[in-house]
């Protein structure tokens, strides 16, 4: 693979490829989503990463003004836990609602995340692609 | 039927030549010594050699004057944002960092591109020091500028006996102070590269104007023939990315018009990415 066919999926795999997040979030009701969760995998923290790494940036790529923060918390101790929460929330700042992230896969909770929200997909004509 | 017959054949001798190879090994290196296999790397002359180099520069040079929308890559700026964005999403804002690299085509022996750019917008606030004996100067520059630290001869001390940190990006100072400031803290500033010198242009007596043009710059260097600044952070909005882009291209322009060369560089494709993000080509001619 070329350097440039390697770059074009990569661009892509932002904006074209990964179907599920491409939707148009209701921006008249929601300001962002907020994740918390560990910096490493253990208890059941692999699934918002993985949401992060796979799905958010083309989440991103079709709502810019969406506010995406990310909160990882560093945990060395085996007893203290980490809420692993993903908070949708609105204009006023105040959470509406909230996702319980622990022990599931990526897939599961952008599909609970897409029941939460309102929105609509992205029509055709307006995906990119390179 | 021919090739039927023949691949048992080649097989059984493939296979009588492995088994000799593994029990008669030992014995069979004693008494053969064989000959190496692989063809002798192909050496070119110098004529050729000089030949080769000829044609890459000639291919690089035409690659330079061809418009960057030809290039697969290219996506104008604000496209290009849309995917840096994207692509930094949730990251810590330290790593959103923006940056811009130009290839530069120079012949042989061209002394590298350098300069200063000074960002409309600058990436960070960096934090000033100023070394004057003069009081009243000092509380003015304050005023203007916000300055980290300021001081005479007593803030010289206390940063000698190490009651004050050095952690400031840049130190200005009036002509009266820098013998004593290089004898004292020559060995302190000099290696993290904040001690005022008449040469690098931080010792003056109009200190307002000198640190006016130095607060928002930031110095750049050609290395292996490119050069790489970072321009902006990925929050900021696309007219201040623009405005960074296009003051930096000024100042790489400008360092090619002083070069002191026969033949100038030139400047050739430019790509923008960002810290985790992909790199695309920009116009930037």
């Amino acid at each position: 693979m070329s350097k440039i066919v390697r770059q074009k999926n990569f661009l892509n795999a932002i904006s074209y490829t990964t179907k599920k997040p491409q939707v148009l979030i209701d921006a008249s009701k929601y300001s962002g989503i907020r994740l918390t969760f560990q910096t490493k995998n253990n208890g059941g923290h692999m699934g918002p990463r993985q949401l992060w790494r796979k799905y958010l940036p083309t989440l991103q790529f079709y709502n810019p003004n969406l506010q995406v923060d990310i909160i990882r918390i560093n945990n060395t101790s085996r007893t203290e836990t980490v809420p692993c929460i993903l908070e949708i929330i609105d204009k006023q700042g105040k959470t509406v609602d909230s996702i319980d992230m622990k022990n599931r896969m990526y897939d599961d909770i952008m599909d609970e995340l897409l029941t939460k929200v309102e929105h609509k997909p992205v029509p055709e004509e307006e995906l990119v692609q390179v | 039927m021919r090739s039927f017959t023949l691949r048992p054949l080649s097989c059984g001798f493939r296979q009588a030549q492995r088994m000799l190879s593994t029990t008669a090994k030992a014995a069979a290196e004693e008494t053969v010594v064989s000959a190496p296999i692989a063809t002798p790397a192909k050496t070119l002359t110098k004529d050729q050699l000089k030949k080769r180099e000829l044609r890459k520069f000639l291919k690089s040079k035409a690659a330079a004057r061809k418009p960057a929308s030809e290039h697969p890559l290219y996506k104008t700026i604000p496209e290009a944002l849309r995917y840096l964005r994207a692509a930094e999403v949730g990251q810590p804002s330290s790593q959103q960092t923006i940056s811009l690299t130009t290839l530069v085509v120079g012949e042989k022996g061209v002394p590298p591109l350098f300069g200063n750019v000074s960002f409309p917008t600058p990436l960070r606030q960096s934090k000033v020091a100023v070394f004057s004996s003069d009081a009243e100067l000092l509380k003015k520059l304050n005023e203007q500028f916000h300055l980290h630290v300021s001081g005479g001869m007593d803030l010289i001390a206390s940063i000698k006996a190490g009651e004050v940190k050095v952690d400031f990006d840049k130190a200005f100072s009036t002509p009266e102070l820098a013998s004593a400031l290089n004898s004292q803290l020559g060995r302190v500033l000099g290696p993290r590269g904040v001690l005022p010198s008449v040469k690098k242009g931080t010792v003056g007596a109009n200190l307002e104007s000198l640190i006016q043009e130095n607060l928002g710059s930031m110095p750049f260097r050609e290395r292996n023939k490119c050069i790489s600044i970072g321009v902006a952070k990925t929050t900021f909005s696309d007219e201040e990315v623009v405005a960074n882009i296009i003051a930096a291209r000024a100042a790489f322009k400008g360092s090619v018009a002083t070069q002191k060369a026969k033949k100038q560089s030139m400047l050739s494709k430019t790509t923008i990415s960002s810290s985790h993000g992909p790199g695309m080509v920009i116009d930037f001619a």
